[in-house]
């Protein structure tokens, strides 16, 4: 066992299950693809947008649409039909396409 | 220079001195992504029949973000929203895919929804694995 920290979920034991689903905490040094994405920037933006994340690499992100009032759908890259909104990332910028607001998460963690 | 910070550093990297966010499993200066609630929801896809939309109470007293995937009962493979169902593909024989579509997933402040297309001539079961995430903003 590695050094780290590991919090179980009630029912389970903490000493001896291995199932990181069991944990509501489970980071332990020698597994680390185990790794705790961490946000660095949140934020809601209206129509075509360029959002600099100045990280210097490709992060992870995530985009949603809010495609009617309230209701809001996860977006991806360039959709192969043409319709709706869509996004790019690379080392310096997110880049947004579409009409209406996206809410969007830029995290720390490397996907270059 | 040390971290006035909890931090878990990647084996082999030094937890006192890294500065890339990239080197440690944990940092208690970043917030980390949670999972709020997960599930799973099992539902039928009518043959030959577009846009299908089945509808999962999330119970959050927010709008949050929702990540999913679907199986069909009868294949191994999972697939994405935005996608179709691809049993293989070939350079040459090109994609046989199995004829259900996940063309997106959404939520408001009550519901998640789930929409699909069939485009077989046959009734199909999809198991959904559904996962409640943070606040959309």
């Amino acid at each position: 066992m590695g050094r780290g920290i590991k919090i179980a979920l009630d029912g389970y034991d903490a000493f001896t299950d291995t199932n990181p689903d069991h944990f509501s905490l489970y980071v332990d040094q020698d597994e680390d693809d185990l790794t705790l994405i961490k946000e660095k920037t949140y934020g809601v933006v209206n129509g075509n947008a360029t959002i600099a994340h100045s990280l210097g690499y490709v992060p992870f992100c995530l985009v949603f649409q809010e495609i009617s009032a309230g209701n809001w759908r996860k977006i991806f890259s360039t959709p192969l039909d043409g319709i709706g909104g869509y996004f790019t990332i690379d080392a310096t910028n997110l880049k947004i396409y579409g009409t209406g607001n996206f809410a969007y998460h830029i995290f720390y963690d490397k996907i270059s | 220079m040390t971290h006035l910070a909890f931090v878990i550093a990647k084996k082999g990297k030094n937890a006192e001195t890294a500065t890339d966010p990239n080197d440690f499993v944990f940092h208690s200066d970043y917030n980390t992504f949670k999972i709020i609630a997960t599930g799973t929801k099992e539902v039928t896809l009518i043959a030959s029949t577009n846009n299908q939309s089945f509808t999962q109470a999330h119970n959050q007293r927010f709008i949050p973000l929702i990540a999913g995937f679907a199986k069909e009962s009868t294949l191994d493979q999972v697939f994405l929203p935005n996608g179709g169902n691809v049993n293989f593909y070939g350079v040459k024989a090109g994609y046989d895919i199995s004829g259900a579509i996940f063309n997106y997933i959404s939520a408001n402040i009550t519901n998640i929804t789930f929409n699909f297309s069939n485009t077989s001539a046959s009734n199909k079961t999809v198991t959904i694995r559904y996962y409640v995430l943070e606040k959309v903003n």
